[in-house]
């Protein structure tokens, strides 16, 4: 008997030694770690066909070796074939894992980035949290920018993305709320447009797509009214001007977050949005239009007038004036330029008539809707005054 | 024969702030004493035993009579009085003969140096064994929690108390799993690294010649070296030979690159909370558990982690000692016995003993 147990302890042993995941484990030494990647589409001069090219950023960890990253470019007919083309070529085994930022070239998502996203989001190892960018131009400027404060372009885009974007008023847009919006019936999916310029980075505007393909572009301040309109919180600063007692030019930054409201509701007519926005905040800087000197004289000593509360109901009322004027403006050039739905409100019909939607052509509802705009802002100035 | 007798010293291994400076010495008669004069009770009954056909070593049995359990005390006399060897040298081999499973790694009897210790567990209806020649006094039966509680959780207030005993919790895990974690993540999930952890381990491993399990290994044994070391050279020596090797050698490990900057800390760390823990039997019993579990973690990755520290507690839930479940009062679990385990209550609020002790007197203080 105890024989057969020693035997069957010597067997366990063999069996699980052979079953162990010893022989296939990866360390990190032996892994290339991409953090960001490009893809884009390029014509093939020989057989005049779109073909992938993906950029990938993968730092090179040997203490000694003359670069500290490397831009890998590979072309293929489709992604697969690209992976398969990058073990030409590199030693390491690719680990996905930590990639971070996914670019889109402008051809791509003109045509369509489903395939790309759609093999993205498939690969279980790739995280939950993949930023998704826009190229304006050339994809190759991106992936050429050597950034003096970061070690590598990868990690430059992904603190532009990630904290940067975080931090501001603007909307961030991963490869999976990206994915979500666009099998979403009547959702449009945003991303933001970077350029490259002088060996820097920036965001110029927000791509807005339809289903996968991109649709229309829109500057900064637009996609920060968006962002808004989108019923999300957002807190960042934002600039504008008024007139102080109808005749007194001033500009005012002001430090907010913002809430807003969507009500819809179901007429003869068609269907009405009511959007409340709020916003609460504190002033940053007052410069009157028109000359610097008066800030110092007229208007802060002599009127203090930081400690007016006419004046900030003024900076309060002229604020409510611009968001209303400037969602105005956007929620007008969605309906009549673009006649989509660009701030996603066919969720709030869906809420109430669901069934009722589902074979509508909801861009064309939602063009002919009446929209109405409300803005309430409280602003205090907040810290010493002068 | 006036026998000479080393006089009362403070205790060595498990040092308090607060508590008495005193510790047991190898003589029995002192030992009773220092017992007696703290618990001059006369339900405190002692019985002697002799163990050992050649060596004739005295072995005495304290408890209290109307506090402790009867059925462990009569399950006690039996193991001691079955006992056939020509001889014992410390109370260390005699609680190999009565525990439960000698094969386990886990302690099932608990030891003490310091009489307080014994008198509060006396009271809690256990069960203290005096050897002859033995400085430290066996206490049964012991629970997995009673390992890892220090005299200064109870005479320190009762916040700080707390904390300290999570402390060694938090550092029991630690030193179980923080470096079999460490291989597994590196060697098998890199992708649950954090984007900016991965980037200084990807970099600092990138050029060593060995997989972290191999590094993982020299590491440990090389402490493993370092305490043997410390335990058996002059304490002067030892100290200094430490430092030598713990700081002269690690340093020059990561130079050379045999070693990563990482893993050195990993183990270093492991090495210093394993000895947080109040009972140094424990202590090393869990070197032994970390290394199995590191062993795992090469095979398996996370898989072998879980798998690994399911095995130990399953086998924590089938130990007992002298019948009482070793994971009380977790498994089973004893709601009101929680008040002093992974955390204790204000004293005033502990007032009955112990459930799972099973005492003849329940109440530790009066209902009024």
């Amino acid at each position: 008997m105890k024989i057969i147990q020693k035997l069957g302890l010597i067997v366990i042993l063999a069996v699980t030694t052979c079953l162990s995941g010893c022989w296939d484990s990866k360390t990190t030494e032996a892994l290339n770690i991409p953090i960001a990647a490009g893809y884009e589409l390029v014509e093939d001069k020989q057989t005049n066909e779109k073909q992938m090219q993906i950029y990938a950023v993968i730092p090179v960890f040997f203490e000694n070796a003359p670069e500290k990253y490397i831009v890998d470019i590979t072309e293929g007919a489709f992604v697969g074939e690209t992976r398969i083309m990058r073990h030409d070529h590199l030693g390491e085994k690719l680990s996905l894992g930590n990639f971070q930022v996914a670019v889109l070239g402008k051809t791509l998502a003109s045509e369509g980035a489903r395939d790309v996203l759609n093999v993205l989001l498939r690969t279980p190892e790739m995280k939950k949290t993949v930023k998704l960018a826009v190229a304006e131009d050339d994809i190759n400027d991106i992936f050429e920018v050597e950034p003096e404060n970061y070690p590598n372009v990868g990690i430059y885009l992904n603190s532009l993305m990630d904290e940067g974007l975080r931090q501001s008023i603007f909307p961030q847009s991963t490869v999976h709320t990206f994915m979500v919006s666009m099998d979403t019936p009547g959702w449009h999916p945003i991303a933001p447009i970077l350029k490259a310029e002088e060996n820097i980075i920036y965001i110029s505007g927000y791509a807005i797509f339809n289903k996968d393909k991109l649709a229309h572009t829109i500057t900064l301040p637009e996609a920060l009214i968006l962002n808004f309109l989108r019923n999300r919180t957002c807190n960042g600063i934002w600039s504008y001007s008024f007139k102080y007692k109808e005749n007194i030019p001033i500009s005012a930054s002001v430090e907010v977050q913002n809430k807003s409201r969507i009500k819809v509701s179901r007429s003869d007519k068609g269907y009405c949005f009511d959007v409340d926005i709020k916003s609460s905040g504190s002033i940053v800087e007052i410069i009157p239009n028109d000359n610097y000197k008066t800030l110092d004289s007229k208007l802060l000593k002599e009127e203090n007038l930081l400690k007016s509360k006419d004046f900030l109901s003024s900076i309060e009322k002229g604020l409510e004036n611009y968001i209303i004027e400037q969602s105005t403006a956007l929620i007008q050039k969605a309906q009549q330029d673009y006649g989509m739905d660009i701030f996603n409100w066919v969720k709030f019909a869906q809420a109430k008539w669901r069934s009722e939607l589902e074979d509508a052509d909801w861009d064309k509802i939602f063009s002919q809707s009446e929209v109405s705009v409300n803005a309430k802002v409280d602003i205090e100035y907040i810290g010493e005054q002068t | 024969m006036n026998k000479q007798k080393r006089s009362i010293e403070q205790p060595k291994n498990e040092k308090t702030i607060r508590g008495t400076k005193e510790s047991f010495t190898e003589d029995i008669g002192t030992n009773i004493f220092m017992i007696r004069h703290r618990l001059p009770s006369p339900n405190l009954f002692m019985e002697e035993f002799t163990v050992g056909a050649r060596t004739k070593t005295k072995v005495a049995v304290l408890y209290v009579n109307d506090i402790a359990n009867k059925n462990i005390v009569e399950e006690l006399r039996n193991r001691l009085g079955n006992i056939n060897i020509d001889g014992i040298n410390d109370s260390g081999m005699l609680k190999q003969y009565i525990e439960d499973n000698p094969k386990s790694v886990f302690p099932q009897i608990n030891n003490t140096e310091r009489p307080d210790k014994a008198v509060a567990a006396l009271l809690e209806g256990k069960i203290c064994i005096i050897c002859d020649t033995a400085p430290n006094i066996l206490i049964l039966p012991a629970v997995f929690s009673n390992f890892f509680t220090s005299p200064d959780d109870y005479y320190e207030r009762t916040f700080v108390g707390n904390f300290n005993r999570i402390i060694s919790y938090v550092a029991v895990i630690i030193t179980i799993i923080l470096p079999s974690l460490y291989i597994s993540l590196t060697s098998y999930h890199p992708e649950l690294i954090p984007f900016n952890l991965l980037m200084p381990l990807a970099q600092a491993r990138k050029e060593l010649p060995f997989p972290p399990f191999i590094e993982a290994l020299l590491l440990e044994i090389g402490v493993e070296f370092l305490r043997e070391m410390g335990l058996r050279m002059p304490e002067a020596v030892g100290k200094s030979l430490g430092v030598v090797g713990g700081i002269v050698l690690g340093d020059a490990a990561i130079r050379a690159k045999l070693v990563s900057p990482g893993m050195v800390i990993i183990v270093g760390v492991t090495a210093i909370l394993s000895f947080t823990i109040a009972n140094y039997s424990m202590v090393l019993s869990l070197r032994l558990v970390r290394f199995f579990i590191i062993i795992l973690s090469a095979m398996f990755g996370a898989f072998g982690v879980t798998i690994g520290l399911l095995f130990i507690l399953g086998h924590l839930i089938r130990l007992k000692s002298f019948g009482v479940p070793y994971l009380s009062p977790f498994a089973p679990v004893r709601a009101s016995d929680l008040k002093d385990s992974f955390y204790r209550t204000f004293l005033f609020r502990m007032k009955k003993r112990p459930k799972y002790m099973q005492t003849t007197d329940k109440d530790r203080q009066s209902s009024s």
